[in-house]
């Protein structure tokens, strides 16, 4: 096992960099923030929609949610390998019809943790904000975002632990990604594959659950802040 | 864009019957891998409920590695891994009757074991004390409260996560063409070689799996509602 | 009918009962009072060994509660308690939850278990609500269905902790409508509660408990005369001031 690191380390890390393109670990993670954070405000927009005025736009969101939940993932990702050049004429780089992909797909679900964050709140938020006179845009921006998305911070980060999962489904459509590399190394090592999963699968396994003790630290603290401001409301 | 529609081409003959073997082997991968991951969530979860250190720290060992290693590596071990481990004729012998639909049946039932364990925990979690308290102080055994009130509250609980987990299975039986089972992503994307239909066969796929997937939510909601545990 | 002999309890190093004497006799209903961490809920809840006790002897009908031929599980289904949070079993219909003694401890059938669960439901005047979930119905209709579930099994004692103290005003009367009702059918009874107009009109006796030790032993006469204990004026004064 010993020598498959010292002898990958550097390709598991970050692929064949700088003499060839970059990959590995560094792909992986590129991959996972990007898509992150291109989701966020797509998230937020179906949040809005999906909690907003029953009607056309509700409806439209609802139908997105619901029906991107209904496809497998791998679906998405050979329909934006294969159907995105083809729409937009022109081949493109297989990480972004990835990337594509993940944020389509997340954008379902993260959106409906945001929107969850957002029916969470106290009626009287609104209702404090109506009383000031705002409009719909600065009580959703001043006043309800910022607490809604405060309070599913450890679901947001929860998300990047599944993005960081989901995005091994790269190697299937050739992304030079952590796994995508090790499947590379596996076929010139024959004989070692136990070695190489479990050492790839180490890699993914220190990396996601550290994010999901900090999801658990985060959720402990944020909390207890929340029950913090009950215990105030009950004393007063 | 010249490309012409034609879903006929792929909904007959042998691309109709190709699709035909991949939504079987989905379904048996998806029904066999359900069935078993929710009789092992349930043997883990009792053997975690025992307080005893050693096997309580090797179910949570269980657990954490089955949700943060992602799926598609967990089908790689079992696949390249363990066939290693295992002598040449055992090998020849699982691959004629075809080991790859196997490996995806115990890798995903592993897996959805470990997810299942950890809602039916929270579950347990989520009822009151006071409720064993009551139980046992009409004068029902450990055994007797945990038959008749405790567990009775705990899988109603548990429900809407199972099913969501049971949503998230089916999708996930998907991943198993990446180890070569002919299952219907893998089939789709057969064809679509073949053919050059791309746009027919991803199609035809995944209105299958969105239909499957509709009927699962569908139940879902139908049984969340029926079972709701509504406590004041 | 129940006797604490130097009853003491400790959590940890915190003394909660100190060397407690008493004696219940049948048929009468003893009220307990005093401020809140008294212990007063820590003492009725030894006698069905929900708490255990570390020094002294609790007697039910002569027979030491701890004693060795005694089976935790008959004790208790000899003895009713009912619940401040009524802790009725959300996944079971009203009747069910009557039934369930019944059932599960008494083995009888369900053709058996029902009619009788039915009687017992009239009884505390809910026949009505027989299928009604605990989430359907109000917190005084539950603490009667948590009173009939703790009689179904004919108990010698029903032993009652703050029965009233988690309803809202207009749903005391009922429930103490009710424990009235079977105080005059003669069921021995033991009742923590702040209610001190109702303990006044029913109980037998009333004990006052301070820091984990029973203070005062009366007569409810005797108890709300100038002749009480310092301690239990300056309680009772303090509560007539809350209401």
């Amino acid at each position: 096992m010993l020598e498959i690191i010292q002898e990958y380390w550097l390709l598991l890390l970050i692929g064949e960099y700088p003499h060839g393109k970059l990959g590995g670990l560094a792909m992986t993670l590129i991959i996972s923030f990007v898509s992150l954070i291109v989701t966020f405000p797509c998230a937020v927009l179906i949040a809005l929609a999906r909690t907003g005025k029953p009607g056309i736009i509700q409806s439209i969101a609802y139908g997105f949610v619901h029906n991107v939940r209904a496809i497998p993932l791998l679906m998405l990702i050979f329909w934006a390998y294969f159907a995105v050049p083809m729409i937009i004429g022109f081949p493109i780089d297989a990480a972004f019809t990835l990337i594509v992909a993940i944020v389509i797909y997340q954008t379902a679900y993260l959106g409906e943790i945001i929107a969850a964050g957002i029916t969470g709140l106290p009626k009287g938020q609104r209702e404090a904000a109506a009383a000031l006179g705002l409009g719909y845009i600065p009580t959703m921006f001043r006043i309800i975002l910022p607490q809604a998305i405060f309070n599913v911070i450890p679901g947001i980060v929860n998300q990047l632990t599944t993005i960081i999962k989901e995005s091994s489904l790269g190697s299937i459509i050739a992304v030079s990604e952590l796994s995508y590399v090790m499947l590379q190394v596996n076929s010139n090592e024959v004989t070692k594959p136990l070695q190489i999963f479990g050492i790839l699968a180490a890699v993914y396994f220190v990396l996601c659950f550290a994010l999901s003790q900090a999801t658990n630290w985060l959720e402990r603290r944020i909390s207890s802040r929340r029950t913090g401001q009950v215990v105030v409301e009950a004393v007063a | 864009m010249g490309y012409q529609f034609d879903f006929g081409k792929v909904l007959q003959g042998e691309y109709l019957e190709l699709i035909l073997e991949g939504l079987q082997a989905t379904m048996v991968v998806f029904v066999f891998s359900w069935i078993i991951g929710l009789v092992l969530a349930v043997v883990l979860t009792v053997i975690r409920a025992v307080e005893f250190k050693p096997t309580q720290f090797l179910v949570a060992a269980f657990v954490e590695y089955h949700r943060n290693v992602p799926m598609l590596i967990q089908l790689f071990v079992w696949y390249f891994g363990f066939a290693v481990v295992l002598p040449d004729a055992v090998n020849d012998y699982l691959n004629d009757l075809g080991a790859e639909i196997g490996y995806a049946i115990v890798a995903l039932a592993l897996n959805k074991a470990a997810y299942m364990s950890e809602d039916f925990r929270s579950g347990l979690r989520s009822i009151h004390p006071a409720q064993m308290e009551a139980a046992r102080s009409i004068g029902l055994t450990y055994l007797g409260a945990m038959c008749w009130v405790i567990l009775p509250q705990a899988w109603r609980l548990a429900l809407p996560a199972l099913l969501g987990q049971t949503l998230i299975l089916f999708k996930g039986t998907s991943l198993a063409a990446a180890i070569g089972v002919a299952e219907l992503s893998y089939q789709a994307r057969y064809i679509e070689e073949q053919s050059f239909r791309i746009f027919e066969a991803y199609g035809i796929a995944t209105a299958i799996y969105m239909l499957i997937s509709f009927a699962i939510m569908w139940l879902s909601s139908i049984l969340s509602k029926r079972y709701e545990l509504r406590v004041k | 009918m129940i006797e604490f002999q130097n009853v003491s309890k400790w959590f940890g190093a915190l003394q909660v009962l100190r060397d407690v004497n008493a004696t219940v006799a049948k048929g009468t209903m003893t009220v307990l009072c005093g401020p809140s961490g008294s212990g007063k809920s820590t003492l009725i809840r030894t006698v069905n060994r929900l708490e255990p006790i570390q020094k002294g002897q609790i007697t039910l009908s002569g027979r030491d509660i701890y004693a060795k031929d005694i089976d935790v599980n008959v004790l208790r289904s000899g003895i009713g308690f009912v619940f401040q949070q009524f802790n009725l079993f959300p996944h079971l219909s009203v009747v069910e939850n009557v039934m369930l003694p019944l059932l599960r401890i008494r083995k009888q059938s369900r053709a058996q278990a029902r009619p009788a669960a039915m009687q017992m439901l009239e009884r505390v005047g809910l026949a009505e609500k027989a299928n009604s979930l605990p989430a359907d119905i109000s917190g005084g209709q539950s603490q009667r269905v948590a009173i009939a579930r703790s009689l179904i099994l004919k108990p010698e004692v029903l032993v009652l902790d703050e029965p009233t103290s988690a309803l809202d005003p207009e749903m005391v009367g009922e429930v103490l409508k009710l424990l009235r009702e079977l105080s005059a059918d003669g069921i021995t009874m033991m009742c923590v509660t702040h209610e001190m107009g109702f303990a006044r009109e029913v109980a037998d006796r009333i004990w006052f408990l301070r820091n984990g030790t029973l203070t005062f032993d009366a007569e409810p006469t005797e108890f709300f005369s100038n002749d009480a204990h310092q301690d239990v004026r300056n309680f009772l004064s303090a509560v007539r001031k809350n209401h």
